[in-house]
């Protein structure tokens, strides 16, 4: 008997093809989007593209697939890979700070359980409150509602399906001339004619007398695709190629590079080796003192680094520049090649220096940058191009239209440079303005309020420094001003509506815990799987936070009192609530015997590591407490991101993030920062995962499918997640290592921008630099926006406050779009047919994003 | 209007406490420079001040990031022209726009109020429309009901499952795009009546009536006859329940069960 289609006896829900495809689907996207999350600093929601997939291959391929059916796909195939967002917000800034972690040691592990358990904490915690935030509140969830339409569109007639395809069509278009330009091929050593580098002033002068001067290199400068710095750099390797000569400068740099590699590879063995050792093999002393040499010869390798010659040798002056104005120019992996090549090592050769790994300049494909499109020329008194058409005072004026963003206000004669008045081309923001609707006209009030009112208040106000120009007042006062109170608004402003919300919390958590036996009741998860399930995930927080939270502070770093490496054989002491490690045990007797606090103090504060408020406490009691205050810092934010997500669409994840990563240090201490980061990251997957969960309950709401099932599937695969997200991490890592010896950031493919804005937070912590009273009179406004009649406006006008004002512009545009056509149309047209439309054109930009960052991944691979 | 000048406080508040915070790690100059005691300077600065050695030409004085904060740094800023100086903590002490603060607070709790005032009178005036006026909540769950009672007994009258089907989805449409939006709306009128506690008793069997609805129409659009009229039983199972919460007495009409696979074959 068929089990779908007419006569069937079934109906198709959860079945093992669904399963399979979607957990495959989740492990690609995880893959692929955390690649292109540490190389861009955003991720991708996959729930669009999961339902777009599994409709085309249950429904199209394999013609058995109901439409409940891909929704348990796309729940599945989204909680795979919704967790990398969380984890890559976090973890790489431990690679950042110096941190050497591997698949096989002890802390990978540990933070990878920790992710799990956050992940297994988000579904937990999120699933009481389903009943509250779909069922009585009824948020709107724009991408959910618009996965829910995809679903939806075999019943709802061929024309909708149609208005669907061309949503998804026109995005895609939209978005192809921004989104391509991401995919860079090298250029052709033949656009070089001429073998010195120009200034694009010169070059701006040059075409007045001299229309056939410019070679192809040359025009890619002239039209701003590729910078002077890789124009230059690109001449000098051709230059280098051609002559088979190099600087013996950067040979020698190179030289150096190679034997501290060999160095460290030998460490990192011996390491490993010592650690599988137990403390009483007698081998052991011998490897250990052989670890000792070797850190000893590396110390003059990094001084001979960090010199002023051998980081001069990385320099040079760019055509137009002054002589003392030396530019850093070349990577430490061209260097590390020049010498493997002068040196006849692993058969390099000097034709292999064209390749951007060693910085030989990249060409993006078309995009709409390439329009050209430039204001029109103002000059000053001097006849020179004015800075107000000029601002890079490159001779040429500025592009209004990117591949990123069409600035209109500089269009607009006698626009205050202060005002940003500039559009993001992001057609999946368009399209979630236009499902949210009037609601998100507040957003757009917060953004208005933040960036046409405050900051050029503060600009104006002369709270800026000197040095700041009227247009960069916006992005420097979002750093300043707008984002730390905009966290604090979020967060004070999530308070007060969950207080308001309390009466609805508590009836539906009733619902929840009543056990009855109506069909609707056995719809829910019940409350003691759920209880079960955080209890699991807090005593995995608990384990991993003891753990990390034991590790001395001067690990494989020097002693205190002697300033020689440390053996971690020799009793460690305790102070401030760390462990400290000596070299022996005389230094240890010195420590506590002759020192005084001021003496340790001076030490805990040249390891930045100053007390937290709960050091004072049983190093057990006080990761336990941080368990327990992450476990509710988790349930909290976790709201904070749900209702977020489903009133707006956006979810600041990486704002919480940072926030969470510094309680964490306020309570356990600065000098933990792996402690801090394994909650931070624990965290981050937790409300991301809540966030998507959410997310596809309210999908799942719309197509009428089981909460229950969704729940299960969601809470039992989630896990994998992370430990996908991880893998890859360090596979990455480990590429580069390889490639550039460094791990992630400047120098690599993969800055990880993100990580580097969390290792900016954790250095101020610190250093004690942070902003708190910014973050705590934020909370106290974004409180007091609760009152009104409207709970829900402190997270609004914080989210507005904390996003950069593009986005928020063209995703009010949408929600103005609505009304308009509300007005004119009536609201069933727009709910009817504009959704729809609205749901493609938010799905379709996710889509040719995925295809461009996974074509990306497998190019850079090969 | 009363919602207008709320809205106006509390936008306005809104501006007024924000800009007074964005000056909190920024005192002015005029303070006293025993409120300044103990502050670090934030932010690198360079001044020229002509001092006895050199009282023609000025001399330039750089205080770099994390000085502490003097009086004699205080007093050349001052001379040099400056107006505030940037320090790494709040200067509470010296905040000299707290009041600005204060003033934006106090807007936003007034408009907050008058806005709370709005909407109860708005909720006032909902709930005196009467229980059978066309948009009241009641009259949308009576037509939910007439239209699941219609389908549950016309189904079976009909020859294929292929019409049935159509016939939900049709049916259905009419439920999800308006009358479950509708009902949805009118969120102030059944919080105004029933309580905040009420509402989300209602809406929370309410959604449940909504869910089988969703899952009707889902397995009719996937052809799948017998789940769909399995869901609009279980819906006008439900119903009673929403009914019983918004205060409707029982209807006399017995809910008509399903017909088992032995009577359609």
């Amino acid at each position: 008997m068929a089990d779908s289609g007419p006569g069937a006896r079934n109906y198709r829900e959860v079945t093992l093809l669904a399963i399979g495809f979607a957990v495959i689907v989740g492990i690609v996207m995880n893959a692929a989007i955390t690649y292109s999350g540490l190389k861009i600093g955003f991720t991708i929601s996959g729930s669009a593209i999961a339902a777009v997939l599994g409709f085309g291959f249950l429904r199209g391929l394999v013609r058995k697939g109901t439409i409940v059916e891909v929704n348990i796909a796309q729940t599945i195939a989204s909680a795979v890979n919704t967790t990398n967002s969380g984890v890559i917000f976090t973890v790489p800034v431990l690679f950042l700070l110096g941190f050497a972690i591997s698949w096989h040691d002890r802390d990978f592990w540990l933070i990878t359980a920790a992710c799990m358990a956050g992940a297994t904490l988000g579904a937990a915690f999120i699933i009481p409150l389903r009943k509250q935030m779909i069922d009585i509140e009824r948020l709107r969830f724009p991408s959910a509602t618009g996965v829910a339409t995809i679903l939806k569109s075999p019943g709802a007639g061929p024309a909708k399906a149609i208005v669907l395809l061309v949503g998804m069509a026109i995005s895609a278009l939209i978005y192809a001339p921004s989104g391509l330009p991401g995919i860079r091929s090298e250029i052709d050593s033949g656009f070089m004619e001429r073998s010195e580098q120009r200034t694009v002033l010169e070059l701006v002068r040059s075409q007045e007398t001299d229309a056939d001067s410019f070679d192809r290199l040359d025009t890619l400068v002239f039209n701003e695709r590729v910078s002077r710095n890789d124009a230059q750099r690109t001449r000098d390797i051709e230059g280098w190629i051609q002559a088979e000569a190099a600087p013996e400068a950067l040979i020698q740099r190179g030289e150096l590079l190679k034997e501290r590699r060999s160095l460290r590879d030998q460490m990192r063995e011996l390491e490993t080796e010592i650690q599988r050792m137990g403390k009483e093999d007698p081998a052991r002393t011998g490897r250990r003192g052989e670890l000792q040499q070797l850190r000893e010869q590396i110390l003059p390798l990094d001084e001979r680094l960090q010199s002023d010659e051998s980081q001069d040798a990385l320099k040079t002056v760019l055509p137009g520049d002054e002589p003392t104005e030396r530019t850093a120019l070349y990577p430490d992996s061209l260097a590390l090649a020049l010498y493997q090549i002068s040196a006849d090592l692993d058969g390099m050769t000097w034709a292999d220096l064209r390749h951007r790994d060693y910085g030989w300049a990249t060409k993006p494909l078309w995009g709409y940058h390439d329009l050209q499109w430039r204001l029109p020329p103002q000059y000053d008194a001097d006849g020179n191009l004015s800075r107000v058409v000029d601002r890079n005072g490159n001779g040429r004026p500025d592009l209004w239209l990117t591949d990123s963003t069409v600035d209109i206000g500089r269009l607009i004669v006698g626009f205050p440079a202060e005002i940003p008045l500039i559009f993001a081309i992001a057609p999946f923001a368009l399209g979630a303005g236009y499902i949210t609707g009037k609601a998100g006209l507040m957003v757009l009030a917060g953004g208005l309020l933040a960036y046409f009112v405050l900051m050029p208040l503060a600009f104006n106000g002369g709270l800026f420094a000197a040095n700041v120009e009227a247009w960069d007042a916006a992005e420097r006062g979002r750093v300043l001003f707008t984002r730390p109170m905009g966290i604090g608004m979020l967060v004070g402003g999530a308070l007060m509506g969950l207080l308001f919300s309390l009466p609805a919390i508590k009836e539906a958590l009733r619902s929840v815990a009543a056990s009855t036996a109506t069909r609707a009741s056995k719809d829910e998860l019940g409350i003691g799987v759920l209880l079960l399930a955080a209890a699991i995930a807090v005593g995995l927080l608990f384990a991993g936070a003891d753990l990390v939270g034991s590790e001395p502070l001067n690990k494989g770093a020097t002693c205190p009192v002697t300033e020689q490496f440390v053996d971690t054989v020799v009793e460690p002491a305790e102070y401030g609530g760390y462990k400290i490690l000596f070299a022996s045990d005389e230094a240890r007797e010195v420590w506590l015997d002759e020192w005084n606090d001021d003496q340790r103090d001076a030490f805990l504060a040249a390891n930045n590591a100053r007390p937290g408020l709960l050091s004072g406490l049983n190093p057990h009691l006080r990761a336990a407490l941080i368990a327990i205050f992450g476990a509710i810092w988790i349930w909290f934010t976790g709201i904070i991101i749900a209702q977020c997500t489903g009133m707006t669409d956006w979810s600041p994840i990486s704002g919480l993030a940072l926030v969470t990563v510094v309680l964490v240090m306020l309570l356990a201490g600065t000098g933990q920062v792996l402690g801090a980061v394994l909650i931070g990251a624990a965290m981050c997957t937790a409300i991301t995962l809540a966030a998507d969960m959410m997310g596809d309950l309210k999908t799942g709401y719309l197509v009428g499918a089981t909460p229950k099932r969704q729940q299960m599937a969601e809470l039992f695969l989630a896990w994998l997640g992370p430990i996908i997200c991880m893998l890859t991490l360090v596979l990455i890592v480990q590429a580069n290592m390889s490639k550039y010896g460094v791990a992630l950031g400047e120098g690599t493919d993969t800055p990880a921008p993100q990580a580097q804005a969390l290792q900016a937070v954790i250095t101020g912590v610190q250093g004690g630099d942070m902003p708190y009273a910014l973050y705590a009179f934020g909370a106290l406004l974004g409180g007091l926006l609760g009152l009104g009649s409207f709970p829900g406006l402190g997270v609004l006008v914080g989210l507005s406050m904390y996003l950069p004002f593009f986005y928020i512009a063209t995703y009010g545009l949408g929600c103005l779009i609505n009304i308009a056509v509300s007005a004119v149309k009536g609201k069933r047209f727009a709910e009817d047919w504009g959704v729809p439309f609205a749901a493609g054109i938010l799905v379709g930009e996710p889509i040719l994003a995925m295809i461009v960052n996974m074509f990306e991944v497998i190019r850079s691979s090969l | 209007m009363l919602r207008l000048i709320g809205i106006l406080l509390v936008w306005g508040g809104v501006v007024v406490g924000s800009a007074a915070v964005l000056t909190i790690y920024q005192p002015k100059l005029t303070v006293s420079n025993q409120s300044l005691e103990g502050h670090t300077l934030d932010r690198k600065t360079t001044i020229y001040v002509t001092t006895e050695e050199s009282p023609d030409v000025p001399q330039q004085v750089i205080y770099e990031r994390n000085t502490k904060v003097t009086p004699e740094m205080l007093d050349q800023l001052r001379a040099a022209g400056h107006e505030r100086i940037v320090v790494g903590e709040f200067a509470w002490r010296a905040w000299g726009e707290w009041w600005i603060f204060v003033l934006g607070t106090a807007m936003m709790i007034g408009g907050a109020v008058c806005m709370r005032l709005s909407a109860r009178r708005e909720i006032a005036a909902m709930t005196s429309i009467g229980d059978d006026h066309e948009a009241s909540p009641i009259s949308t769950i009576a037509a939910i009901r007439a239209i699941l009672e219609r389908l549950a007994s016309e189904l079976p009258t009909l020859p294929d499952d292929e019409m049935r089907c159509e016939t939900v989805v049709t049916r259905l449409d009419q439920v999800q795009q308006s009358l479950v939006p509708s009902f949805a709306n009118a969120r102030n009128a059944l919080i105004g009546k029933y309580g905040l506690a009420g509402y989300a008793g209602i809406m929370d069997r309410f959604a449940s009536l909504e869910r089988q609805i969703n899952r009707a129409w889902s397995s009719a659009a996937d052809r799948i006859y017998f789940e769909s009229e399995s869901c609009i039983a279980l819906a006008l199972e439900i119903l009673p329940e929403v009914e019983q919460r918004l205060g409707i007495p029982p209807t006399s009409t017995a809910t008509r069960a399903p017909m088992t696979a032995a009577e359609r074959s």
